[in-house]
């Protein structure tokens, strides 16, 4: 089997299921699915030999993306699964039900962007400190970097640039 | 080394039935520090989450940013980072060869390899103007080249860490006590590898023969010949055994590159970065570097995701250590080469007899070492004569 | 000369202990055992535990779920003792110094315990083995002049 096959197959199977299907390149594909089809086109890609590589969050307006990427090594791509989690609930089945190489990085978006992957065989806080506060999500767009840091400073872009223009006006 | 992670493995008498981890007490924030740091900014700081592949996170970040923009490096550029990144896997597998030897209580073995890596560090200082964390990366190509008038002396370099690095290999191979003291132990099955989903000498030593390199050519590795070392046997011995014969592949690498590598451009400097996403990743010495971005068109990344390798082998220690003997739980972890030697501190759950007590690298390196020692007294072997 | 300060001057023993490094100061600091930089020719050994400890050798900006542990380390260790910031991360965070789960540098965690606690610093990212034996030294020398 070649990639062009696998994508048509994901097509075919899966087709119905899939909100988009995107190809940037011949070795990128990104599906992008509702959260009720999470679960099965997960587990369809990894029964054909998809390596979870990771999964990334991304805190979007409407919704958390939660884009699982799959290798697979001997076709050359690499397809992601954009799961989206919808607010203010934000959930998803776990894929870890799954395979065990999704456990961790469930845990670590469920900590970071406050996913929660329904039946996750062990949802404990993976990833920030035993004193950090529950419900303060640091890759959220509205996550406040003042109240919740050592430096009690605002991050933004153009922190650096801002920083030295000051210094070069100060002279 | 000591690196800040908290193991709690669960005996009933000398047999480790359970295993968990504690993380948090190395994750410092640095992926939404990259949110409000530019491209050109970002592979100084990613080369940062690892002291050892600081290669390969900024190349893992250059492919990304080139598979966002779909430009490539110009040839000579590729050269130059094959060169850094095989360089890398050299000093790091040494690394992992004498700590793995401390482990064991060869202790010569960790003085020898620590030695022998010191030229390539030196090569390093040269050429990049640091021993680790090379700032040679960019979206584009890379900082800084090479003379040509350099390449005697890295080749002469790369020459005199292949003996020392032979010579280890065939010792690890020939040494009956290493035979008897790594083989058979810390089994991780084909199976649980690939529900683990590891990567690297993990998997390469588990029969998966993944490999970034061959899988999805970057930089000059499709341009040179070279091989996927892979064992079949998935113990820790076969994990040794992918590290060394890798380390040769590597020295192998670097002479076709430096042979065919031509003058030119060694970097492209793209202008704009357009919206889109990239994913980018690299076989580090530990296993896959994957990276991902996403972009809204301006300097700065909407979101930007780096994995290190360690993330996903360390779920698997669950996998190799339950039924193992504690005296070999460090070399367990040792053999995934944790992105950080995480035996600083374990703790031990005896579930038998209800108790808990902290044992210290301390006690655990005792244990290893006594079980070397009667393993040796049992085959009657004696210790190896650099050893005496 | 009281006997505490004879052994920082004669052969200091040192903990390393790492709150959030990237682990190359972990590298150069182990790197300085080995043959070509021999710390052990100053007398330096490295010890298993703080209790024993002369000096602390710390890497990292401390994160926020070491940062208790820091803190215990120091109050293990056998006063006087010497606290090496090893590295940029050590001395001020370096540049994790505006990420969010960082606690603080090293120098002011370890205040917080001791205000009067002895702390020098060694920067680089990472330093050289030869950098870290020369402030390691340094500041030893130092250490034992005033304490004497």
């Amino acid at each position: 089997m070649d990639r062009e096959h696998l994508v048509r197959q994901i097509d075919n199977d899966l087709g119905a299921k899939l909100a988009d299907l995107a190809k940037r390149g011949p070795k990128r594909v990104y599906l992008t699915v509702e959260p009720q089809h999470s679960l099965e086109v997960n587990r369809y890609l990894y029964e054909r030999g998809g390596r979870l590589a990771t999964a990334t969050g991304v805190d979007c307006p409407d919704w958390i993306e939660v884009c699982y990427h799959y290798c697979f090594d001997a076709l050359n791509v690499v397809v992601t699964v954009k799961a989206r989690a919808y607010k203010p609930a934000c959930e998803l089945d776990a894929v870890a039900r799954v395979f065990p190489g999704a456990a961790f990085i469930e845990r670590e978006i469920q900590d970071l962007l406050g996913v929660k992957f329904i039946g996750h065989p062990d949802p404990r806080r993976l990833i920030l400190a035993d004193d950090w506060p529950e419900g303060v999500y640091p890759l959220r767009r509205d996550y406040c970097h003042e109240t919740h840091t050592n430096t009690g400073r605002a991050i933004s872009p153009d922190h650096g640039r801002a920083r030295v223009l000051s210094a070069l006006r100060r002279g | 080394m000591e690196e800040p992670e908290f193991f709690q493995l669960y005996v009933e008498g000398e047999r480790v039935v359970d295993a968990d981890v504690r993380l948090s007490y190395n994750h410092r924030g640095m992926e939404k520090r990259c949110e409000t740091l530019t491209y050109d900014q970002i592979p100084l700081l990613l080369a940062r989450i690892c002291g050892i592949c600081s290669a390969s996170h900024p190349m893992a970040c250059a492919n990304a940013l080139e598979d966002l923009c779909g430009i490539e490096a110009p040839p000579r550029a590729q050269y130059l980072r094959t060169i850094i990144c095989e360089l890398e896997r050299i000093h790091s597998h040494l690394l992992w060869v004498g700590l793995a030897g401390h482990f064991i209580g060869y202790n010569t073995v960790f003085m020898w390899a620590w030695r022998y890596r010191e030229p390539v560090l030196d090569l390093f200082e040269r050429f990049t103007g640091n021993r680790n964390h090379y700032e040679n990366f960019k979206l584009g190509g890379v900082r800084r080249d090479i003379p040509q008038e350099a390449i005697p002396e890295i080749l002469q370099a790369v020459d005199d860490v292949e003996k020392p690095t032979l010579m280890l290999t065939r010792a690890v191979l020939d040494d009956p006590v290493l035979g008897v003291r790594l083989k058979g132990i810390g089994i991780l099955s084909e199976d649980d590898a690939r529900r683990y989903c590891v990567t690297g000498p993990t998997a390469r030593g588990s029969n998966l023969p993944i490999d970034v390199r061959r899988d999805e050519p970057y930089a000059a590795y499709g341009w040179v010949d070279w091989n996927v070392v892979s064992q079949p046997q998935c113990d820790v011995f076969a994990k040794a055994v992918v590290r060394l014969l890798e380390t040769l592949e590597s020295i192998k690498i670097i002479r076709q590159c430096l042979q065919k590598m031509e003058p030119g451009e060694i970097d492209n400097e793209p202008r704009s970065i357009p919206e889109g996403e990239g994913i980018g990743h690299a076989e580090a010495p530990r296993g896959e570097t994957f990276h991902y971005v996403r972009s809204d068109g301006t300097n700065y990344p909407l979101r930007y995701k780096a994995r290190a390798p360690t993330f996903v082998n360390l779920p698997s220690f669950k996998a190799s250590v339950i039924g193992a003997e504690l005296a070999d739980a460090m070399l367990i972890v040792a053999a995934m080469d944790p992105c950080y030697s995480c035996t600083e501190r374990m703790a031990v759950v005896d579930r038998g007899r209800n108790l808990e007590g902290l044992l210290t690298t301390k006690d655990l390196l005792q244990l290893s070492h006594e079980k070397t020692a009667r393993l040796l007294k049992h085959h009657g072997i004696r210790p190896p004569q650099w050893e005496s | 000369m009281n006997w505490k300060v004879w052994g920082l001057s004669k052969s200091p023993w040192v903990y390393h202990v790492n709150v959030g490094a990237c682990n190359n100061c972990d590298i150069e600091i182990l790197d300085c055992l080995t043959p070509r930089f021999d710390i052990e020719r100053f007398g330096m050994v490295l010890v298993p535990t703080p209790r024993h400890a002369d000096a602390l050798l710390v890497t990292g900006g401390v994160t926020r779920q070491a940062r208790p542990r820091l803190q215990e380390v120091y109050r293990q260790a056998a006063k006087p003792c010497i606290v090496l910031c090893i590295g940029a991360c050590a001395c001020s965070m370096g540049i994790f110094a505006d990420c969010y789960h960082m606690a603080g540098p090293p120098d002011k965690v370890i205040r917080e315990v001791d205000p009067n606690a002895i702390i020098a610093y060694v920067p680089g990212c990472p330093p050289k083995p030869e950098a870290i034996i020369a402030g390691a030294v340094k500041a030893l020398q130092h250490t034992v002049k005033a304490l004497s």
